[in-house]
């Protein structure tokens, strides 16, 4: 049933099939010689045009059949009436019942088809409010976890730290012991002191890890202030200068001087910045290019940070800022989704794009807003024209 | 010095030693409550841990706030949260270190904290 009337579902075919089945049934009318049983088959057609084709062609249809049918009755019977008007006067008895079954029919199509649209969009209601309760659950299931993470985090800080302190302690005065020991530059003594000055670091990256975690678990309120974007950026990046060129990284700008002032809190963007070139250096072992580019569109500014790295897979692009995943031998997998919530908290996003072996470019997208400036005098201009300026950095005479 | 982790408590009293203190140490607010008022000995700083089991380091801050407030107060903790931070404040709180630190940050905060304090003073 649900087959015979899909093949009627398009208004062409119904149309065109119905038109055939009138000439066939007429035909069979005319050369049966007006056999009363025939008529009835005329139906058939009707119905396929008024469901099909709709009530104006199902109109349509009644007339043309009532039509063939009185040619053939004329053609077939005609003199044999005892009165010549019957035909017509059948013709139109014909045509009356023809158009109530046509419109019946059509209205009937009508109404199915309604409900057929309303069950649809229903439908579609409930997977979308399904997909919204799953996502809900997910993303509820994953604050719990974090806010579990955030405790552990804290417990962990206060339970690890203390040892970590007097260990750390202990360590420098060992240290201060082993030079008075070996005040003459003896192989031990060497030794001891790079054993010693190793410790110190692994202790180094226990407590970054613990940063990490309670960083993640516990952000700061993010504080967004009127900055010059590009003197901010110039001022920060001279301070990683140094540990760029000794991995062999090229660091060089690109500013958009239609840009000026942005609202953003220095210590938490800087934050996500050294992030995303710490990583970019590290996906450039052999040393390479890292480019930050700024830029503006629709009310919106943009900082990129592009290196010519290993660049990275889709699967692992896929799950980048999810907490914990990690690529890294020693990463806590938290740096990216710590970054993503810190921009978030600008209003803004952080997106990356990447081709592996060619390179990877991640974008701070923040709104351009007016900000309270943290000086005395603010002052209230948004965009202003700069020279352009793209430049290789220095180091700052500080580091 | 005041902390319920004995290891911490010897490495910062050998630290402190080794700069020049003379170090009373405390394992516990009720032993550095004893120190304080019983023995009434002199102190010219007080470093205590903020976590420690039964009684806070924020008891013996206010205890010396209101028995000497001239002599400076340092919390020392492996875990703030901002609103300790501000309670310590309110309190009095003179310095605030995170642990773990390095025996210089420890030597220079307590020589800072001296140099300010007022019983120092002309």
């Amino acid at each position: 049933m649900t087959s015979t009337l899909s093949l009627i579902s398009s208004k062409p075919r119904a149309i065109f099939i119905a038109s055939v089945l009138v000439i066939v049934v007429g035909i069979i009318d005319l050369l049966t010689g007006r056999e009363w049983h025939i008529t009835p088959l005329y139906m058939l057609p009707l119905g396929i045009a008024a469901w099909g084709a709709g009530r104006r062609w199902g109109i349509g249809f009644s007339v043309f059949i009532a039509a063939t049918w009185l040619v053939a009755a004329e053609l077939a019977v005609g003199p044999e009436y005892s009165h010549p008007a019957i035909p017509f006067w059948n013709a139109v008895m014909f045509l009356v019942v023809f158009l109530a079954v046509a419109l019946l029919l059509a209205r009937l199509h009508q109404i199915m088809e309604t409900l057929d649209r309303r069950v649809r969009a229903r439908s579609e209601q409930l997977r979308i409010e399904m997909a919204r309760r799953y996502q809900a659950e997910l993303a509820g299931l994953r604050s719990e976890r974090l806010a579990v993470v955030g405790s552990m985090a804290a417990q962990m800080a206060h339970e690890v730290r203390n040892p970590m302190c007097s260990i750390s302690l202990n360590m420098e005065l060992l240290s201060q012991q082993v030079a008075t020991l070996t005040a003459t530059e003896s192989e031990a003594g060497t030794e001891a002191t790079l054993l010693m000055a190793q410790m110190e670091k692994e202790l180094g990256r226990i407590d970054h890890v613990i940063r990490d975690y309670l960083g993640f678990a516990r952000l700061p309120k993010v504080m967004p202030h009127s900055h010059k974007l590009h003197s901010f950026l110039d001022e920060k990046l001279r301070l990683v200068v140094p540990e760029l060129a000794a991995a062999h990284v090229r660091l060089a700008t690109d500013y958009d001087p239609a840009i000026d002032r942005v609202a953003l809190d220095p210590v938490q963007m800087w934050q996500v910045l050294l992030n995303l070139i710490r990583n970019a250096r590290e996906a450039m072992p052999d040393g390479g290019d890292l480019m930050i580019r700024t830029s503006t569109h629709d009310h919106e500014i943009q900082i990129a940070v592009k290196d010519n790295g290993c660049g990275i897979g889709g699967e692992d692009r896929a799950r980048l800022f999810t907490p914990f995943f990690t690529t890294k031998a020693h990463g806590t997998g938290l740096g990216l989704a710590l970054s993503q919530q810190i921009v978030a908290e600008h209003g803004g996003r952080l997106e990356c794009e990447s081709i592996p072996r060619s390179g990877s470019t991640f974008t701070i997208t923040l709104p351009l807003r007016v900000c309270p400036e943290r000086s005395p005098h603010p002052k209230t201009k948004s965009i202003h024209p700069q020279p352009t300026a793209s430049h290789e950095l220095q180091p700052a005479s500080t580091c | 010095m005041i902390d319920d982790d004995a290891a911490m408590l010897m490495a910062v009293s050998k630290v402190l030693h080794h700069g020049g203190a003379i170090v009373q140490s405390a394992a516990s607010v009720a032993e550095a409550i004893a120190l304080l008022e019983v023995k009434n000995q002199p102190f010219d700083a007080v470093l205590t841990d903020l976590r420690m089991p039964v009684t806070s380091g924020k008891m013996i801050l206010s205890l010396m706030k209101s028995t000497r407030p001239k002599v400076p107060v340092i919390i020392m903790s492996a875990y703030w949260t901002e609103e300790a931070k501000a309670e310590c404040s309110q309190l009095g709180a003179n310095k605030f270190l995170d642990k773990p630190l390095h025996s210089w940050q420890l030597l220079a905060s307590v020589a800072k904290e001296l140099a300010h304090s007022p019983q120092n003073g002309p």
